[in-house]
């Protein structure tokens, strides 16, 4: 009997299938993996699992699960065409697997540098790069990074906390700068120098070689390079499909694309957010929309309203001791505004768009960053003259508008 | 080795022996105690992974500051025992440790 197919079983197609069988004891639901690791957590991959010659791996669900909860999880199994004219699926191995709801989490692509030599640079996005990175950043002296993006920089502090040379070699002025405020980029980027960090901006790489990076402003010597310089949205399938899409596949705020009963959620959906298109790369994205979609779907199957997804969305970075948490999406136009109490080492910074929080940067200030999460999913407005009424607490304001 | 116990919300124990450096949820996703998600993947950024300690057997370090603020804020009426699970790490000098599923 066909039911529900999900194409992809990271953080978002996992968390369909967990919250759909939470909802309906029986839908049979399949769930397809091109990896051949059991589902398992990417952020700790480039934060510590690479670090350590034990190459530790996260699961998503405990061992078992899959099986106790009548999901049934095929690993090695790449979908290779998507037939919405019969609703079904084509797998690599040419069996056709039907659907009556579909849907489509196949995250992103790792970009790769486009320069001669450029396929020897690695990159960290499954743990199958990490088996194969592990070992060789063990015994790799000097390493040289490529993008100061959240997951070049990890790498790049990781790398140095456990005694390695690193260069980091960045396109812009800073570490992060698309994505935090620019004080607290300009804040990571000193505390990594003064770590021993060797980072180069307005750094362009021209080739790689065997014996390092070609650049703009010379060559850098090194035994391992490694490329974090962004993914794009795997979308091919949908494309070919037919189905709308843009920097991402489009879906309404439902989580639904062009096409009936597909879905598509996490990295790779582009989603209506705040009168724009918006599409993340997070956890956070990954998980509440996936328990959305799933939610949406049942309604599907029994002809019940959707519910629209508005999230607020919040990442993290752990960069060698430093650790980054960011709540509500960032801007680098808005007017951004330190809280006092900040030290080197300690940092709060809130984005202001027409005078209402928007976003709250932190660094080190756990604390901060769990009262802004709190404050932003309440959805009222917050502008600074009430954060300054609080004495500059946030932690106080969240308790007073509770 | 320390021994380390989960209690599941229905009352049946699971005890494993665990190695120097693992934490606890991640322990208890291998072993598929039920009622811990670790939905952040131990970043203590949740509060899918709360336990409450019954017992413990040696030392066991206390709560960071982040771990104090989850539980503070996510978690409607933690207990003085409180604590989430993927910060608690097995140590030489933690023998056995205790601990029961909470809600998260
Ligand atoms: C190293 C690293 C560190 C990160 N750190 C953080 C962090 O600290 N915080 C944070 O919020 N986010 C972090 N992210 C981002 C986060 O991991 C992603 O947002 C999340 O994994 C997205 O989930 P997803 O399910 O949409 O896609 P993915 O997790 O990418 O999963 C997609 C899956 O689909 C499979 N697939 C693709 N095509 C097919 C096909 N045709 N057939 C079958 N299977 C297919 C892929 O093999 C893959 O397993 C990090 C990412 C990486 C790579
Ligand atoms: S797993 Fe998220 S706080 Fe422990």
């Amino acid at each position: 009997m066909a039911g529900i197919v999900i194409v992809g079983a990271g953080h978002a197609g996992v968390k369909v299938a967990a919250s759909l069988r939470t909802m309906d004891p029986d839908a049979p639901i399949t769930l397809l993996s091109a990896e051949s690791q059991i589902p398992y957590h990417r952020p700790p991959l480039s934060k510590k699992s690479v670090f350590d010659a034990a190459l530790p791996m996260e699961l998503l669900q405990a061992n078992g699960y899959y099986e106790k909860a009548n999901i049934d999880l095929r690993l090695n199994t790449t979908v290779t065409s998507i037939n919405p004219d019969v609703s079904s699926v084509t797998l690599a191995d040419g069996q056709q697997l039907n659907y009556q709801q579909l849907v489509i989490a196949t995250g992103t692509k790792v970009r790769r540098l486009p320069v001669p030599g450029g396929e020897r640079a690695m990159s960290v996005y499954t743990y199958a790069d990490i088996q194969t990175l592990g070992p060789r950043l063990q015994s790799a002296n000097h390493i040289a990074v490529i993008g100061g993006g959240f997951i070049g920089c990890e790498i790049a502090a990781g790398a140095l906390k456990i005694g390695k040379q690193v260069s980091l070699l960045i396109t812009g002025p800073r570490a992060l700068r698309k994505s935090v405020a620019p004080i607290l980029g300009e804040t990571v980027t000193k505390l990594h120098r003064q770590q021993g960090m060797d980072i180069r901006t307005g750094c362009q790489v021209l080739a790689i070689t065997e014996q390092g990076v070609q650049t703009n402003q010379g060559f850098v010597q090194a035994d391992l390079i490694i490329s974090g310089i962004g993914a794009q949205a795997n979308m091919q399938l949908a494309q070919a499909a037919d189905l709308t899409t843009d920097h991402g596949i489009l879906v309404d705020e439902f989580g639904r694309t062009s096409l009936s009963h597909i879905y598509a959620v996490g990295d790779v959906a582009e989603f209506p957010y705040g009168g724009d298109l918006l599409r993340l790369e997070s956890i956070q994205n990954a998980t509440d929309q996936g328990a959305n979609v799933a939610a949406n779907i049942i309604a599907e199957r029994h002809h019940q309203a959707p519910k629209a997804y508005t999230p607020t969305p919040w990442f993290w970075s752990d960069q060698g001791d430093l650790k980054l948490q960011m709540a509500g999406l960032g801007n680098l136009d808005a007017e951004h505004k330190v809280l006092p109490g900040n030290t080197p080492n300690n940092l709060t910074v809130v984005h202001l768009s027409k005078g209402r929080m928007m976003a709250v940067d932190t660094l080190n200030m756990p604390a901060n960053h769990l009262a802004a999460r709190k404050l932003l999913e309440m959805k009222k407005p917050i502008t600074w003259a009430m954060i300054e009424a609080c004495d500059f607490d946030l932690k106080k304001l969240f308790k007073q508008l509770r | 080795m320390t021994q380390v116990t989960f209690t599941q919300t229905d009352g049946t124990q699971i005890t494993v022996e665990a190695n120097n450096n693992e934490h606890l949820m991640k322990l208890a996703l291998e072993n598929g105690v039920e009622g811990i998600t670790g939905a952040c993947g131990g970043s203590c950024m949740c509060a899918t992974c709360h336990v409450s300690v019954d017992h413990v057997s040696g030392n066991l370090a206390g709560p960071g500051e982040m771990e104090e603020e989850i539980l503070d804020m996510e978690i409607d009426n933690p207990l003085a025992t409180s604590r989430l699970c993927c910060q608690i790490f097995v140590a030489n000098d933690l023998n056995a440790i205790k601990v029961t599923v909470q809600e998260g």
